[in-house]
């Protein structure tokens, strides 16, 4: 990735000077710092040397620990400059007004006062700074990298790199650096920069989309899957919304033989019968057909005066039935005898001379013998 | 006793039936027992027609009975001291007789096409078309048969059921059970 010069700068620009301190609280600061770095320097030595010197096991004599003399030096040297501090903050103190005198010695010309020279090699350095700076800018761009791919080849990085993932709360620092972060601005930098269609069609290409799928369904609990996106979704209004149902029902019935379907398929006995057991068929016919009404055109339709002048008056008794059923038969028996005597070997001819009153087809076979 | 005919045609419809067939056609009924549709409009033979007759002529005898004993009650209020039952010769019995025959039979036939004893058998006279007599051929034929009664008996050797009478006048006596006959089709075969 090409780098701007302005980023190869290890040192940054330091042209907007800081807000001056105190040079008593700098000097204090600056002898913690020393003294704080040179803890960690030796406490890293010290571990260092655990770590790689072998440890011969002696026989006798008492053990000196190396961070306890170390400790004490440090301790010796921590009090020597607390003193050395004390005792420069107490003569700073007395000899401030005297330096000041020095500095700006009373009746002699500004120019010639010592701290006029002060302030011109403090002006002159002021001017020159940015230079120098951009020149260290310029010399750590080309010999830091050497410098610490020097460095770094003299170190285990993979170690290191360990010994920092260890001591780090990955998780805090991966939430503190997405809080701090725009991810949005950043994926959309990511995906303008990214040629999509050719990493797609060359992952497309180059993978086994039916073992993928196949792979992914069998760790996926697709019901569970499929449960949760019709929880999400509203079906019923998405397919309201985006379904011609009418072209469906349409396309549907004209494939389908509805009728064969339910014929074949339901048990047409079993849903009367439930309709019928829910529905009080009675009250129904008597609210909603006029019974009257149908009565009346069934009378009318049916003549009902004459079937009862007829059932009344044709048949008046069982007696005179039987009485013309055996006239019937007797004229049979005696046709027969007679046709026998006279040797006759056709039938008598008795043409039904009227119109049958009723269908030749439901008509009942003749009596025995059929009247001749 | 009352069957309705099952013979295809068109359904009454309730409701809109009257706006779309104009006449709904009442089924027909037939009244006569099942067991006897098959003989009805047949000739029918010489057994039936003799009781028949002997019906009759008890209905005769009883007018003639009844017009004596209202002679004998209108001669005895007229002079009841010197009644006495009046003794009518043969001849004036068997004229009377064959007059009351003839009148009872002529009005029984072409009336109703059948005398009492015709209506308990269920007989009935047809002319050459299977109606009813006209007045013309009912005293024709009430007159042949008061005078030759024994032509009857020709239906005996007849191969058609047909008595003297029948077949000269060419009219059928058949079996029909019902009361009335309004419509009859002309299907009368040949008189032989």
């Amino acid at each position: 990735m090409p780098t701007s010069p302005e980023n190869s700068h290890v040192v940054h620009d330091a042209s907007a000077a800081p807000a001056s301190v105190d040079l008593a609280d700098a000097v204090v600061q600056g002898v913690r710092a020393g003294f704080g770095a040179l803890s960690l320097g030796l406490g890293v030595a010290l571990r260092t040397l655990a770590e790689s010197v072998e440890t011969v096991p002696r026989q006798s004599g008492p053990r000196v620990p190396a961070s306890e003399v170390a400790d004490f030096l440090l301790g010796t040297a921590w009090g020597a400059a607390r003193l050395s501090g004390r005792l420069a903050a107490a003569g700073a103190r007395i000899t401030a007004p005297a330096l000041g005198r020095v500095l700006r010695p009373p009746l002699v010309p500004r120019r010639l006062q010592p701290a006029y020279g002060v302030q011109l090699m403090t002006e002159r350095w002021q001017r020159d700074r940015p230079e120098t700076l951009a020149m260290v800018g310029r010399w750590s761009a080309t010999a830091l990298p050497g410098a610490v791919d020097a460095a770094l080849g003299q170190v285990d990085v993979e170690q290191v790199a360990a010994v920092v993932l260890d001591r780090v709360d990955l998780d805090v620092l991966m939430a503190d650096i997405v809080g701090r972060l725009d991810v949005t601005a950043i994926t959309l930098a990511v995906l303008q920069g990214l040629d999509l269609t050719t990493i797609v069609s060359t992952v497309i290409q180059s993978t086994d989309l039916d073992r993928a799928v196949h792979d992914t369904l069998a760790r996926l609990d697709v019901d569970q899957v499929a449960a949760h996106l019709l929880d999400q979704l509203d079906l019923t209004q998405l397919v309201l919304d985006r379904v011609d149902l009418q072209a469906v029902v349409d396309r549907a019935l004209e494939h389908l033989d509805l009728t064969s379907i339910v014929v074949d398929q339901i048990d047409l006995g079993g849903v009367v019968d439930a309709a019928l057991a829910q529905v009080d068929l009675t009250q129904i016919v008597l609210q909603q057909v006029d019974l009257l009404g149908v009565a009346g055109y069934v009378v009318e339709g049916i003549d009902l005066p004459e079937i009862i002048r007829e059932s009344t008056g044709s048949v008046a008794s069982e007696a005179v039935m039987g009485l013309r059923m055996q006239g019937v038969d007797a004229d049979v028996v005696v046709g027969r005898v007679v046709d026998r005597m006279l040797r006759r070997r056709r039938q008598r001819r008795t043409e039904r001379v009227l119109e049958p009153t009723t269908s030749p087809d439901l008509l009942p076979s003749a009596p025995t013998g059929k009247p001749l | 006793m009352s069957q309705v005919d099952p013979r295809p045609g068109p359904t009454p419809q309730l409701g809109d039936a009257a706006s779309h067939n104009a006449e709904p056609v009442p089924p027909k009924v037939d009244a006569v027992p099942w067991e006897a549709r098959a003989f009805q409009g047949q000739r029918a033979g010489v057994v039936t027609r003799t009781v028949a007759n002997v019906v009759d002529f008890l209905v005769v005898v009883a007018v003639l009975a009844c017009g004596y004993a209202a002679w004998c009650a209108l001669t005895f209020l007229v002079n009841p001291t010197q009644f006495s039952f009046p003794k009518p010769s043969f001849i004036l019995q068997l004229i009377c007789f064959e007059v009351v025959l003839f009148v009872y039979f002529t009005a029984s036939w072409a009336t109703t096409g059948r005398t009492f004893g015709d209506h308990q058998l269920g007989l009935r006279v047809v002319n050459a078309h299977g109606e009813r007599l006209g007045w013309l051929g009912a005293v024709i034929r009430a007159g042949f048969c008061a005078v030759l009664p024994i032509g009857l008996y020709w239906a005996v050797v007849s191969s058609t059921n047909r008595s003297v009478q029948d077949g000269v006048l060419r009219t059928s006596v058949v079996y029909d059970w019902t009361i009335s006959r309004r419509t009859i089709t002309p299907r009368i075969t040949r008189p032989g």
